[in-house]
């Protein structure tokens, strides 16, 4: 009697034994439908054995095997087993999650085959001639579809407009759908040509056989999307199917749109969570036929499975949102490298500021790196810091003379200035300057912020609000005040000082609304904005020609931060946002304000020297004893009872003593936000300068953990972890 | 916000002593250096400004002269009346004197009442 063995979603660490009737046509990687207690529910076929532990009348058939869509490949399962494995999250639960929601589902998918489009016997009849002469893009259709069939992407090549056009065409009966051609080229729009060092880090990738990984670090503007492109050029002329991981589903239209330009006939599709979840898994399944050739996506891309994968790319590999903050705690960028490893390709890691465990990598040899030291676009230069001492100078509303009078002078020059300060809402906190109150989270450790457009005071870490108080709920003074700056109280400093100028507030309250960041964005580009207030959403990767002033508002925060980790982020950041500054033809200018000007942070941001940053932090870490020169694990748990939590990692920290293993334990701590929404949170944080003891004594403790006693608290295990 | 943390302890109102609530206070004068009008996160209106006095007065049994600058601060109905005065307009006010904020002790004249004089 075959056994099959099923994954599925339900958190336990093992796979479930149904029998496989033999009538079914089952194969490995299959979706399938099983009885679950009384319901029924969709896994996914693992493997088959040969005997159960099971008494034979306990273990139940199978219901049906799922052939709308084709097996997952073992190469994904394996990745899959590896991830669970290594993340140590139930097995079922990882492979389900790297499905598309829609494959979750029972229903069955219909599979969108793309097909060609060719002449019918009418349309090659037709004459030309005789259509008016404004169906421009019709006659351009017919035209083209002349010389030889054409597939949908091609055709959407020819005009923006081709779409609509088709349709008009296919309804009159001129057009018709032909199964599809095996194509072999494909337009690539050269546009560029390459700089020296840009030709190196191609050639260098192209020439590479088998698996390497590569670090490319280039200073922003350097052109590393060229070298993407050129790569992907390279790959798909030997026929390969190309991953380009990004970190934010913002930046994923506007690449799409920018490759697609290069590229304008091959099949590219992009998966992130914001796609409508019939659309990802069609794109999905584009991907795993091998049609799609070029996969653009955030972290979750990183499991779609590529029968011609050749070369995986991460784009922005320091950017922390590569790391799943819930369910599987994966890291994408390392899940890339073990899966261009598995694979036998190349992976290559871009970045102005890499991480520091990648950097550390490249310097001991194990990746190998790339350097673009040059800014691609000749006359564009780095743009210059300057850092302003808060100490010294008066401050208006948070803005320095120094800064306001440069806005001023790009408002002369009808250029477009930012102002980056991290902090969205108007202020931080309410306070009451007659009694000291201030507002509070009645849920968390944090402080409510002001949100002025609506009067109302909101938790950014539980989402509770409440409207502002009318006086203090302590003393009664009604004359509250707001301490500190955010986005919105920047806006109407900056509206009341410079009346004329046009204003965009680029936050997560401002682009809430579908589509509005994106209207933001042709604004800007449009030149109908003067002065951006932005986030960290207006950090990445965009491209503003016109803007030549950056100013950083009060930075300074990540500097006394407990998270080892800050100053790593925040220079990454202000390189980033410093990027922005100059990237055309015009000079660029940054301007921050802090109250350390001198801090090596500053002084290597000033030089425009990422690797004497870099070597200074490692030497730190060193010293420190904190990754890449350990490895480590954090245990965190959270619950309503504060010694519950305590009293469950105590547990769990003498149960990690009692394996006497190589490894350090530190704990139990409170963590960085000790309370939030109700739960208090502490942790335990386990670390080994040799990854595999750590893996062994995960492997060891984790049953432990299993097994100890943990109604009222949620606790995760989080390895090589991001945020504590 | 780490420069806000040594004001974290709340403060309760300090227990009111029967019989020592009086606080009241009536001044004359100038309006000097009015603020403009603004509002509290709330929406509740709010105007700061200064009261220049000079007066005569009896001190010790003697005739002395006396001059002052009083700050003030009116919120709601008596921002609204302040705001429509003018600087250099003889006003009286009424109202109660707190202090600047729990660290700055200077006194503030908070008006609840304002008429021309």
């Amino acid at each position: 009697m075959p056994i099959i063995r099923v994954a599925l979603d339900v958190p336990l660490s093992t796979l479930f034994d149904y029998v496989g009737s033999e009538k079914a046509q089952l194969e490995i990687g299959q979706r399938v439908l099983v009885p679950f207690g009384r319901k029924q529910v969709l896994g996914v076929a693992m493997e088959w054995a040969e005997s159960s532990g099971l008494a034979a009348d306990r273990i139940k058939p199978l219901t049906q095997a799922l052939d709308d869509v084709p097996p997952l490949p073992q190469e994904l399962l394996t990745l899959l087993r590896f991830c669970s494995d290594y993340y140590h999250y139930p097995l079922g639960m990882t492979v389900l999650s790297a499905l598309p929601t829609r494959l979750r589902t029972v229903e069955p998918i219909a599979v969108k085959q793309s097909l060609d489009y060719t002449l019918s016997a009418a349309g090659r009849a037709l004459d030309l001639a005789t259509l008016p002469k404004r169906r421009v893009v019709q006659q351009r259709i017919l035209q083209a579809l002349r010389e030889a069939p054409l597939s949908g992407a091609q055709l959407r090549s020819l005009s923006a407009t081709a779409p609509a056009a088709l349709k008009v065409l296919l309804e009159a009966g001129w057009v018709e759908t032909c199964s599809p051609q095996p194509r072999t080229t494909h337009t690539f729009n050269d546009a560029h040509a390459l700089t020296d060092e840009q030709q190196r880090a191609v050639d260098a990738v192209t020439q590479q056989q088998g698996y390497g990984c590569f670090l490319l670090h280039g200073i922003t503007g350097s052109g590393k999307t060229e070298v993407y492109v050129h790569l992907m050029h390279e790959m798909l002329q030997r026929d390969g199917q190309v991953l380009l991981l990004v970190p934010e589903i913002n930046l994923t239209p506007q690449l799409e749109n920018y490759f697609r330009s290069r590229f304008p006939d091959v099949d590219l599709v992009s998966l992130h969570s914001s796609l409508a979840d019939g659309e990802r898994a069609q794109n999905w399944l584009k991907a795993q036929s091998g049609e799609a050739r070029i996969v653009l996506g955030t972290r979750l891309a990183v499991f779609t499975p590529l029968p011609k994968l050749s070369l995986i790319l991460v784009d922005e590999e320091h950017d922390p949102s590569f790391k799943q903050q819930d369910g599987l705690r994966y890291s994408a960028r390392d899940v890339a490298i073990f899966r261009a490893n598995q694979r036998g390709v190349p992976i290559v890691l871009g970045s102005a500021t890499p991480s520091l465990e990648s950097w550390y990598n490249a310097k001991s040899g194990r990746y190998r790196l790339l350097q673009l030291k040059q800014r691609a676009v000749q006359p564009a230069t780095l743009p210059i810091v300057r850092c302003m001492d808060v100490t010294v100078l008066p401050l208006q509303d948070g803005l320095s003379e120094p800064l306001l009078t440069a806005i001023e002078n790009r408002l002369q020059r009808k250029e477009q200035s930012l102002i980056f300060i991290n902090r969205r809402g108007y202020a931080p906190v309410l306070m009451c300057t007659a009694c000291g109150w201030l507002s509070e989270c009645k849920h968390c450790a944090g402080k409510l912020v002001l949100h002025q457009k609506d009067r109302s005071l909101r938790c950014h870490h539980c989402g509770a609000q409440q409207r502002v108080p009318h006086a203090c709920p302590t003393c009664g003074d009604a004359d509250l005040k707001p301490v500190g700056i955010g986005t919105q109280r920047l806006e109407e400093t900056l509206q009341t000082r410079f009346p004329e100028a046009r204003i965009l507030r680029v936050d997560r309250d401002s682009t809430r609304n579908k589509g509005a960041w994106s209207a933001m964005r042709k604004q800007i580009h449009d030149g109908e904005a003067d002065i951006l207030i932005g986030t960290q959403m207006l950090a990445k990767g965009h491209d503003f020609p016109n803007l030549t002033l950056v100013g950083v508002i009060s930075p300074d925060g990540a500097l006394y931060s407990a998270d080892f980790r800050a100053s790593e982020k925040l220079f990454a950041q202000l390189t980033q946002v410093g990027g922005r500054a100059g990237r055309a033809d015009k000079a660029g200018e940054v301007i921050v304000q802090t109250a350390f000007p001198n801090h090596p942070l500053f002084q290597a941001l000033r030089a425009h020297d990422y690797e004497i940053w870099a070597q200074t932090l490692l030497a730190e870490r060193q010293m420190a004893g904190f990754p890449p020169f350990v490895y480590q694990v954090l245990l965190s748990a959270e619950g309503k009872q504060l010694g519950e939590v305590n009293a469950f990692l105590q547990q769990a920290r003498n149960a990690a003593k009692e394996l006497q293993m190589p490894v350090e334990i530190y704990g139990v701590v409170p963590a960085a936000m000790p309370k939030r929404a109700n739960h208090h949170r502490a942790q335990l944080l386990v670390q080994s300068d040799k990854r595999k003891a750590l893996g062994e004594f995960l492997r060891a403790w984790k049953p432990t953990l299993d097994a100890l006693p943990a109604q009222k608290l949620r606790w995760v295990l989080d390895v090589d972890p991001m945020e504590f | 916000m780490p420069q806000h943390r040594h004001r974290q302890q709340k403060r309760r109102p300090r227990p009111r002593k029967q019989g020592l609530s009086s606080n009241r206070c009536v001044i004359e004068g100038e309006v000097v250096e009015p603020e403009g009008l603004r509002y509290t996160p709330a929406g509740l209106a709010r105007v700061a400004f200064k009261l220049r006095h000079t007066s005569m007065q009896q001190e010790a049994g003697m005739q002395r002269q006396v001059q002052c600058v009083v700050p003030a601060l009116a919120l709601g109905e008596a921002a609204m009346q302040v705001s429509r005065l003018q600087p250099g307009q003889q006003v009286r006010a009424e109202g109660f004197l707190a202090q600047r904020s729990l660290k700055i002790v200077q006194l503030v004249l908070h008006i609840d009442n304002v008429t021309l004089r």
